[in-house]
């Protein structure tokens, strides 16, 4: 019997049978678009993951002091700057404040360190006018992209040079200071706690004469490498205990990442578990189709199908039910992967919402759909087919053609 | 010495029910010639069912030995007893038989299919069989679409459409009125005359039994008249 023959009898049998063949169809279509959201999803978040992490380094981390916590001054910097492992620190400041410059008058934040550090903190920032900052640049700062040129109205821009106003309020006085655009840099994109694109950047020491305490409210601590991370936090908890909290975008990476394939493996197992009860329900639709068709079957003995061609004809029956099913899911799981990103990437949205840094790691992912989850879920749906067709087949093929032939 | 379409000698046939042994054929011995036209008749459980299935390569026998075309089944494996039915054998059934979503020229084609006939061929013999039926107007009509009469045409339109040696037919007259039978009768007969097939026609029915050459009685699992 030739292939195309017996996917044309293993056709008419599943037509023959409509509702009971689409059901079970569906069953299968459901587990492999489970299969592929799942997959799609879960690679895209992870090469987001991936991605932001090379963008902010996994080697930063920031100390912070808690609630009636330590008070950070230069000697924790300098003491911080001689740990094993360390290439660098400094203070960080990070705030919420008012800009004013001309007609513009919007709240951003003001990020100040090191110059020196921000080159090793975000590797990737490029400047497109001005000159870097200098550590002594008491009144110069630098505007992230969006803040020179605000996306909400093109024509109201920042230039290099000009005067810009910053107000922040302490207890209860409206604190106001100006200052000298030295630079202007070019787009960064969205990173977790920094966006960098939205914020002013300044020394230390303008932050200091801004804001007028002694003490620093972060400190950035630049690793040698993203190995030296884990030891340091255990360091720096053993130096500072409760008294400080650490924000690591490498350790905060791995958590979410950890969540994800746990969420990931429990999925699968769902998914698996829906693709068991779709192979069960094939193994039930096919084990009834050979009980009905007992008859048949004693037929096809009578004309001279061996008991290989009958079991064939069932194993064809079942495997086109995967094949069906398969690409069904295919089309489902790619079309489900597309809309749901959105969704999934909402709900496993990461808030550091009690910290002064806190910000929402802005997630927006692509699901990867490749080539090769097509094919292996393509195959897998096939399988499940197969497998669950080979018991009913081979009860078929065993059939006593007397005894079949004799059937009601 | 000419080798006989059919040869059963001393064939037991005993079917086991739990414990039970109850005996089909015991001890049945025949020759059926080459081109022969014999009907085998009995009264119910003598076992002349048994002997077409056994005769059809569709059963084994318990003891004895069977030649069916000179191949003796029980040395024979399930593939290639299948290939014997499918080349030798043409079965026709009190039941017609057909399956029953296909059409009429689908259900002829069927033995071909198995073959491996390609498609521009088995269309072409499946209509000539069903021509030689008188069915050649009908063929995409589905069984259920069909009278009795029709759907036994169609059944041997089936069993001929290989080119078989033997033409096997259980009761084929026992489920339609007395003009199908009679047509059916006919019908069978002139395969027999026209084409050269061995016929075996297994009924209760006189009528079917009567152009018959040879009339075979079987009672109680032995061919008693007829040998």
């Amino acid at each position: 019997m030739k292939l195309l023959d017996i996917l044309w009898y293993a056709f008419k049998g599943l037509r023959d049978r409509k509702t009971r063949s689409v059901l079970t169809i569906l069953g299968i279509a459901i587990g492999i678009t489970a299969v592929i959201t799942l997959v799609s999803n879960t690679s895209g978040f992870d090469n987001f993951l991936t991605e932001v992490l090379s963008r902010i380094g996994s080697n930063n981390l920031w100390i912070i002091p808690t609630e009636g916590g330590v008070k950070f001054t230069d000697t924790d910097v300098v003491m911080l700057s001689r740990l094993p492992g360390v290439r660098a620190t400094a203070p960080f400041y990070f705030q919420r404040v008012l800009l004013k410059a001309g007609s513009i008058e919007k709240y951003v934040n003001f990020l100040a360190t090191d110059p020196r550090v921000i080159k090793l903190i975000l590797p990737d920032l490029n400047l497109k006018e001005g000159e870097p900052l200098q550590p002594s640049d008491v009144a110069l700062v630098a505007l992230g992209h969006k803040v020179a040129n605000p996306p909400e109205d093109p024509n109201k821009q920042i230039r290099l040079y000009s005067s810009v106003s910053i107000l922040i309020q302490q207890s209860s006085i409206l604190k106001t200071r100006s200052f000298m655009v030295g630079a202007i840099y070019d787009e960064f994109g969205s990173t977790p706690y920094l966006d960098v694109d939205n914020s002013i950047l300044a020394s230390v020491e303008a932050a200091r004469s801004l804001l007028g305490s002694k003490h620093y409210p972060a400190i950035v601590i630049v690793a040698e490498s993203p190995e030296a991370v884990e030891p340091l936090i255990e360091m720096l908890r053993d130096m500072y205990g409760d008294r400080i909290e650490i924000i690591s975008p490498l350790t905060i990476v791995r958590n979410v990442r950890a969540i994800i394939s746990n969420f990931s493996i429990f999925m699968f197992v769902v998914a698996s578990v829906s693709l068991v009860v779709a192979g069960i329900g094939i193994m039930n639709t096919m084990m009834m189709s050979v009980m009905e068709r007992t008859r048949e079957i004693g037929i096809l003995r009578a004309i001279g199908f061996s008991q290989r061609d009958v079991a064939t004809i069932f194993l064809a029956e079942a495997a086109l039910i995967g094949v069906i099913g398969g690409l069904l899911g295919i089309l489902l799981g790619a079309s489900a992967s597309l809309t749901l990103g959105d969704v999934f990437g909402r709900m496993f949205q990461v808030g550091e919402t009690s910290t002064r840094m806190g910000q929402v790691i802005q997630i927006s992912y692509t699901p990867v759909i490749s080539l090769n989850l097509i094919i292996e879920s393509f195959l897998f749906a096939i399988f499940v087919g197969v497998f669950s067709g080979l018991y009913p087949a081979m009860k078929a093929s065993r059939m006593d053609p007397v005894q079949a032939l004799r059937a009601e | 010495m000419e080798i006989p379409a059919i040869k059963f000698d001393n064939v037991w046939k005993i079917y086991r029910m739990g414990a039970v042994e109850v005996p089909a054929l015991k001890g049945l011995s025949i020759e059926i010639r080459r081109g022969e036209h014999v009907a085998v008749m009995g009264p119910s459980g003598s076992g002349k069912s048994t002997f077409l299935h056994l005769a059809g390569a569709l059963d084994k026998p318990t003891k004895g030995r069977i030649l069916i075309e000179g191949r003796d089944p029980n040395k024979l494996s399930d593939g290639e007893l299948s290939m014997l039915r499918n080349k030798y054998i043409g079965f026709v059934f009190q039941t017609f038989n057909l399956i029953p979503r296909l059409t009429a020229l689908q259900n002829v084609m069927l033995p071909l299919i198995l073959r491996g006939v390609d498609g521009v061929e088995r269309v072409k013999r499946a209509k000539e069989a069903l021509e030689r039926v008188g069915l050649g107007h009908r063929i995409n009509h589905r069984p259920t679409e069909m009278s009795g009469g029709e759907q036994q045409r169609v059944a041997m339109a089936r069993a001929i459409v290989t080119d078989p040696k033997i033409i096997l037919a259980d009761e084929p007259t026992g489920n339609l009125d007395s003009a199908s039978a009679a047509e059916i009768v006919n019908l069978l007969t002139t395969l027999n005359r026209d084409l050269g097939i061995t016929l075996v026609v297994v009924t209760h029915n006189p009528e079917a039994a009567a152009p018959a050459r040879r009339i075979v009685r079987i009672r109680d699992g032995v061919v008693y008249e007829g040998n």
